[in-house]
């Protein structure tokens, strides 16, 4: 029998494998340890291309919603990361809680000034990383703004804050769209006057196009929505 | 069915599913390694239920031993039986997606600004522990990207000594060992 090869079972790993190819394969995989041992390898590498930001749009929003589905698979991709920047591959930038900090403040102030426009440019952080920041303000809300958003490439994951006005409640943050994402009983944080809400979003509930997000208290009445375009950069 | 009834009978089908196994002798399947393949299998359909879904097709499977139905090849079988749990999830899911929040991707609420650099030292120190010889083989092994991956490998294997698949089995270990020496180091959980 043929060898699968490595990129067919990449393709495998990214559900792109047609079914006359994927279940000779599965048939494969309940009977050989070894076509499963290939397979782990074949995900590791995956993993490792997708913190190093090597792959392209498609296989990143699909890797990332592998890779995104499981507790154990996000603190790998975590771990990915890390190991990336010690192999010298370092497309995530180090990173300080003071530096996030300072970035934070800086995309406050910016997004401050930018109130007014229509359409907004906002949080980007280069170099690609695999968690990027972006900032939704209150000011920025639908109806009054399209806000629109780069996504660095290399990212494998985003973090989205989004500025909420009480900060004795809990919300409930979602993004519709192709790769719709919800989250629920998400804390308020302060950063002086400045309170937000933060969850980590895989850029595949994120990747370009419209999405809606929206942020509802879990207690009361207060809900507010966001209307934003993404975009690869 | 009282509590006590239903493990006793629990028991029962699992260990017919084992004497079933054992029975193939030889090459024989083990629970473990028909788990993990499992596992792996519903991973690429759906990552996020892989390990419950897989003890569903289990315990069907553990059934239908224990009822003495023929399972002349335990693969093929145990394949035919996820392949219905996955379409059976399929169809729940379906009926799910509009009416419900998706409930694996929650937020990180304790990612914080430095856990990125705490990861890495973990991550360093977990690497130094490995010892040099396993330190050098996964920098090696998992450094190299795009088309100098496989000539990287190669020269690694030929170093050794050892075949290509010896070799992926190795850094496989010791990428797991690593991976679970952080995970402790930073009090990761990944329960879900």
């Amino acid at each position: 029998m043929t060898e699968p090869t490595d990129e067919t079972l990449r393709r495998w790993l990214l559900q792109r494998l047609p079914p006359h190819e994927a279940e000779p394969l599965e048939q494969r995989l309940l009977a050989e340890a070894e076509l499963g041992d290939r397979l782990r390898g074949a995900e590791n590498d995956l993993l490792d291309d997708l913190v190093r930001g090597q792959l392209d749009d498609a296989d990143r929003v699909a890797a990332t919603r592998h890779f995104g589905a499981t507790a154990r698979d996000r603190l790998r991709l975590r771990i990915a990361a890390a190991l990336a920047r010690v192999v010298g591959r370092p497309r995530v930038a180090p990173r300080s809680a003071w530096s996030s900090r300072r970035r934070r403040i800086t995309a406050i102030g910016a997004l401050a000034a930018a109130a007014a426009l229509v359409v907004a440019v906002i949080g980007i952080r280069p170099p690609p990383d695999a968690t990027a920041t972006i900032t939704l303000m209150a000011s920025q809300q639908r109806g009054a703004a399209v806000t629109e958003i780069a996504i660095p490439r290399g990212a494998a994951a985003v973090k989205l804050q989004v500025e909420v006005d009480a900060a004795d409640v809990r919300y409930a943050v979602s993004i519709e769209g192709a790769a719709p994402f919800a989250a629920r009983d998400v804390a308020v944080r302060e950063a002086g006057a400045y309170r937000f809400v933060e969850v980590t979003v895989p850029a595949a509930a994120l990747a370009a196009g419209e999405h809606r997000v929206r942020v509802v208290a879990e207690r009361g009445d207060r809900e507010a929505t966001w209307e934003i375009r993404t975009r690869g950069e | 069915m009282n509590d006590a009834r239903a493990a006793a009978e629990a028991r029962g089908h699992f260990d017919a599913l084992l004497q079933r196994l054992r029975a193939d002798g030889g090459e024989a399947l083990g629970y473990e390694a028909l788990r993990r393949r499992l596992i792996q299998f519903f991973r690429l359909h759906v990552p996020a239920e892989a390990e419950d879904l897989a003890d569903v097709a289990l315990d069907r499977l553990a059934r239908k031993v224990h009822a003495g139905t023929e399972v002349g090849n335990v693969p093929s079988y145990t394949l035919g039986i996820a392949r219905m749990v996955l379409h059976e999830s399929h169809a729940r899911s379906a009926r799910r997606r509009a009416a419900e929040d998706d409930p694996t991707l929650m937020p990180d609420a304790d990612d914080t600004g430095g856990e990125t650099d705490a990861a890495l030292a973990a991550l360093s120190t977990c690497l130094d522990a490995a010892g040099g010889e396993s330190r050098g083989l996964i920098l090696a092994y998992y450094g190299a990207d795009g088309a100098a991956r496989i000539a990287e490998r190669q020269r690694l294997a030929a170093e050794r000594g050892i075949s290509l698949n010896a070799l992926r089995n190795r850094a496989l270990r010791l990428r797991e060992a690593l991976e679970e020496c952080v995970k402790s180091r930073m009090g990761w959980s990944d329960a879900p």
